[in-house]
């Protein structure tokens, strides 16, 4: 089910699935593009858990997904905001809320406030604005920040005090997490997992063997957080 | 299988998972076929996203001055840079 919430822009929207379930999952994408190219593996992944009993919600920030705001207005506070009171929407009244993070979603997942955190191939700011930035190493637009303090950036126009933001963000340590990466990924990982890197697939689509891997070591830490 | 073989490997593999080449014509790449301007899939989009992977799975840093018309012009020049990379 899709549900509505509430936040300074305005109202956003949240993908549900087995919202009655008493263990949540509120799910936190990466931005720009890494955000469309895993879109079809996380609602997989929803399936997948909700089949197993964990409900799991997945909020579109203000600026991304189906949201009616310009990305060019949105700033890194506002992100941040928006998944907190996202997060207040879906906590449940008799059990834990956990996170879920994807990539660069892992900049802001510990203002959901949830009481630990599972991280899929986690990245630090300045490696998301570089991997934006290179995408001008062969495109041949060398203009940075326009007159207006907006940047054109990888097909998106945004604000160059978002970009400063996300480039001073790494994510945070506060909560108890769990760090999972790709097998071929070289950086440490608590869990090393089967599947490819679907973010950077030029053609995204599903990866079974991804998903499968991560449902399964979701429910094994699920268990885990429920025993702590 | 020797580090330099073990390299070429991983530069393949990663362009099978990044540009959707299928296994089938990435086993056929010979060090002279040619990538940026030759491969379809080989947008600027998908250079940045390549270039990155690489890093990750071969444990490098590859600084955008580095980033030339030689090292992407075929799939040797690739190898080599990441041998190189590697080496430090």
């Amino acid at each position: 089910m899709i549900t509505p919430y509430s936040c300074a822009s305005g109202q956003e929207y949240i993908l549900r699935y087995g919202e009655k379930n008493p263990a949540q999952i509120i799910i936190i994408q990466p931005f720009f593009e890494e955000h469309n190219r895993l879109k079809q593996v996380i609602v997989s992944i929803m399936r997948g858990l909700n089949a197993a009993g964990i409900g799991t919600a997945l909020p579109d920030l203000p600026g991304t997904g189906e949201s009616l705001i310009p990305v060019s207005t949105v700033t890194f506070d506002a992100w941040r905001a928006a998944l907190s009171a996202a997060a207040a929407a879906v906590r449940p009244q008799n059990g834990p809320l956990l996170a879920m993070s994807f990539r660069s979603g892992a900049l802001i997942d510990d203002a959901a406030g949830a009481d630990a955190l599972w991280r899929c191939a986690p990245e630090t700011g300045p490696r998301v604005v570089r991997d934006l930035l290179r995408t001008r190493l062969t495109g041949g637009a060398k203009a940075m920040t326009n007159s207006d303090g907006m940047v054109d950036l990888a097909g998106y126009k945004l604000q160059q005090s978002l970009l400063d933001s996300i480039s001073a963000a790494v994510p945070a340590t506060t909560h108890p997490t769990r760090i999972a990466r790709l097998k071929t990924d070289a950086a440490p990982a608590d869990v090393q997992l089967e599947g490819s890197p679907v973010w950077r697939r030029s053609e995204p689509g599903d990866d079974p063997i991804l998903c499968d891997a991560i449902i399964a070591d979701v429910l094994a830490w699920v268990k885990t957080c429920a025993a702590s | 299988m020797n580090e330099a073989e073990k390299i070429e490997s991983v530069v393949r593999a990663v362009i099978r998972d990044i540009l959707g080449v299928s296994q089938h014509r990435v086993d056929a790449f010979t060090h002279k076929t040619g990538l940026f301007g030759s491969l379809p899939e080989l947008d600027s989009m998908a250079v940045a996203n390549l270039l990155t992977e690489l890093e990750d799975r071969l444990g490098i840093i590859i600084d955008d001055d580095e980033v030339d018309g030689d090292m992407l012009e075929d799939f040797g020049g690739l190898i080599h840079f990441c041998q190189r990379k590697v080496k430090g």
